[in-house]
């Protein structure tokens, strides 16, 4: 049983893991990589535990673009930031 | 009188000098690394990785009375006893041939703490660095003399079998007269214990730990308590639990924090991956911190002059300084002014901030709006990242706010409850505050992140999002009987918890999927029982196993609360801390 359906511009584009993720009850993330989306996989796993979540996304946005392009158009995913040293 | 009771700290003070002084604070970080081993000490070598001090505990003590146990890093246990009978029959026991002792069906060495082999092993676990180590990993458990603690331990283990010397504390010749002697003799010593001993205080910790957040010292879940005794903690008045990370508050206003601090949320002013040991927050020294709050990926403070800080994620506007910037030290709010803050709670993507000695505008909500969890207008709300007022509040006043997942929650003074943001199963999202529509009179609320519990002042907990039960196990799997019936037709999403009648709950508290309740039976002192349920896939409800729990079931903290003593409990995600309070 799916944990939770979540859009894909509610997950955040992880520079280090190459993955988008979200935020898993067990304190860990759900990733899943754009080659995975390319292919239509909808399941993003959590690595630490049995959970799963449904990724909601349009394949399109996936098969179109390239990397480079989709970072200026179409979906936005939240960028995870550099932290600002206070 | 305030002089405290003598204790044997095993292994590092002299014992004749220990005897006439009387303790200092409970802070015991510069210790003599040389001291004579006591006649009544043994080494036990050889115990499993996961051995806890409290596993060692209940095997030797049916050789006699232990006045002092610890375990270091490198899985040697180091045992004081009362008497010097009780450890040679401990030595005895581990060298008879045809059975020696086990720990976990694991075989162990039993050496005299004088012996060359055991002194060597002691030099090196004394060396300044890793002595320092074995003490945050598995800590000493100051075992009080006598206490109920000990006596309750000791039934468990059958302190009779094996026992042979007329000096134990539990008889077991059949002389009456001497046996009721010395019955009065033992409660005497407990009453005066209870008088003048302030007990230190007890963390445990248990669940997902795989970023340090348990305060182990080690990166694993651990599925039962996990006892810590870490003397930079020696007085938390509270702790913080967020996505994996953990805020410690001491009574003295000072903040710790440990766990994962990728985003900036430990606030120690660098970006780490995990901290696996208490550090303080020390760009708050000049304030009094009098509140926390730690969200997935960020934290929050407050100080007693009304000042609000955060650090951590800021990627949502969740830190409210106008702008989507991460921070790694706490930054302080400027926008309220005059105003004082009572109160910050951090969700997973939002923050609340809850202001004291104000009429009209109290709640300000920033962050993530998407599921309504700010509750700042009616209409679709993606994200603000300075504070705006929560609607709905006029002429309520809010004493306690709370926020988890994308949920968020007030109580007022009159004891109702307001819930908003993503709606509880089978409930749509709600953009602003709804008053739970009940006549209990709620005193507190915490939230998961598909459910809620709220308990009453009359000790009764009740718990939202019923359908989904804080159990991620599939629901057709549930037998019937287990699916609630709703108190009352009007609260069809509040339901109360069952199981507990007879009960008066103390404290709640929610992670992610789990929940935890301190219950006591009503007029009695005899309070601080820990029940868990909900998710238990990290160990998080502390009962030994990964298994959901669909009712409270009681977790074995092996450890008798005094009279004067109280448990509080705090989750985060996927992880759950226990403290004694004083």
């Amino acid at each position: 049983m799916s944990y939770d359906d979540v859009e894909i511009e509610d997950m955040e584009w992880n520079e280090e893991l190459q993955a988008y993720t979200y935020p898993c009850p067990c304190g860990d993330l759900f990733q899943i990589t754009k080659e995975d989306l390319k292919l239509g996989e909808e399941i993003a796993r959590c690595p630490s535990c049995s959970l799963y979540i449904t990724v909601v996304y349009n394949i399109e946005d996936f098969l179109a673009d390239s990397d480079q392009n989709r970072r200026n158009k179409g979906i936005q995913p939240s960028k995870q930031q550099t932290v600002t040293v206070a | 009188m305030s002089r405290k009771r003598d204790r044997h700290y095993f292994s590092r003070h002299d014992a004749a000098a220990k005897r006439r002084r009387p303790l200092p604070e409970p802070v015991e970080e510069e210790r003599p690394t040389t001291r004579p081993a006591l006649p009544s000490a043994v080494v036990v070598m050889g115990l499993p990785q996961d051995c806890s001090v409290l596993d060692l505990k209940s095997r030797f003590e049916i050789y006699g009375a232990i006045s002092r146990i610890r375990i270091d890093r490198d899985a040697v246990g180091y045992i004081t006893y009362r008497s010097k009978e009780s450890a040679d029959a401990a030595i005895a026991a581990g060298v008879d041939p045809s059975f020696g002792i086990t720990v976990s069906s694991k075989k162990v060495q039993v050496l005299w703490a004088t012996d060359p082999l055991a002194m060597w092993r002691e030099g090196v676990g004394n060396s300044k660095d890793k002595g320092h180590m074995s003490k945050l990993v598995r800590a000493e458990a100051p075992l009080s003399k006598r206490g109920r603690g000990n006596r309750l331990a000791s039934a468990i283990g059958n302190p009779k079998h094996g026992e042979n010397s007329s000096r134990s504390p539990v008889l077991e010749v059949p002389f009456k007269g001497r046996e009721i002697r010395h019955e009065a003799v033992m409660e005497e010593s407990e009453k005066t214990e209870k008088k003048d001993e302030k007990r230190e205080q007890v963390v445990w910790s248990w669940g997902a730990g795989t970023e340090g957040q348990l305060g182990t010292k080690i990166v694993k879940d651990e599925l039962f308590p996990q006892l810590l005794h870490q003397p930079s903690l020696s007085s938390i008045s509270s702790l913080a639990c967020g996505g994996a990370h953990v805020i410690a508050l001491t009574s003295a206003g000072k903040v710790f924090s440990w766990g994962r601090g990728n985003s900036g949320q430990l606030g120690h002013g660098e970006v780490v991956s995990n901290a696996l040991v208490p550090k303080g927050v020390t760009s708050l020294d000049g304030y009094f911190i009098t509140h926390v709050a730690a969200g997935w990926s960020h934290s929050g403070f407050v100080s007693d002059s009304g000042c609000v800080f955060t650090c951590g994620d800021g990627t949502f506007g969740q830190l409210g300084h106008g702008d989507y910037a991460s921070h790694c030290s706490p930054v302080k709010l400027p926008c309220f002014g005059d105003q004082r803050v009572a109160q910050v709670a951090c969700g997973m993507r939002h923050s609340l901030v809850l202001l004291k000695d104000c009429v009209g505008n109290q709640v300000y909500g920033f962050g993530s709006g998407k599921r309504g969890q700010l509750g700042v207008s009616n209409d679709k709300v993606k994200s603000v990242n300075v504070p705006r007022a929560v609607t709905g509040f006029d002429g309520v006043e809010i004493i306690g706010i709370a926020a988890n997942g994308d949920h968020s929650a007030a109580l007022s003074v009159d004891g109702h409850v307001y819930t908003w943001g993503r709606g509880f199963k089978g409930f749509e999202d709600a953009p602003v505050p709804h008053c739970l529509n009940s006549s209990l009179n709620f005193i507190k609320v915490a939230l998961g992140w598909n459910h809620a519990l709220a308990m009453t002042g009359e000790g009764e907990v009740y718990m939202l999002g019923g359908n989904h039960l804080g159990v991620l196990s599939d629901l057709q799997n549930i037998s019937p009987q287990a699916m609630h019936v709703p108190v009352d037709l009007r609260e069809v999403n509040v339901e109360k918890v069952p199981g507990l009648e007879g009960m008066k709950i103390t404290d709640i508290a929610t992670g992610a999927e789990h929940s935890v309740i301190v219950t006591g039976k009503l007029y009695s002192f005899d309070n601080g029982e820990i029940r868990t349920w909900g998710w238990g896939e990290h160990g998080q409800l502390g009962l030994g196993d990964t298994r959901d729990q669909i009712n409270p079931v009681t977790v074995n903290l092996g450890y008798d609360l005094n009279e004067a003593e109280s448990i509080k409990v705090f989750c985060g995600s996927g992880f759950t801390f226990a403290v004694t309070m004083p």
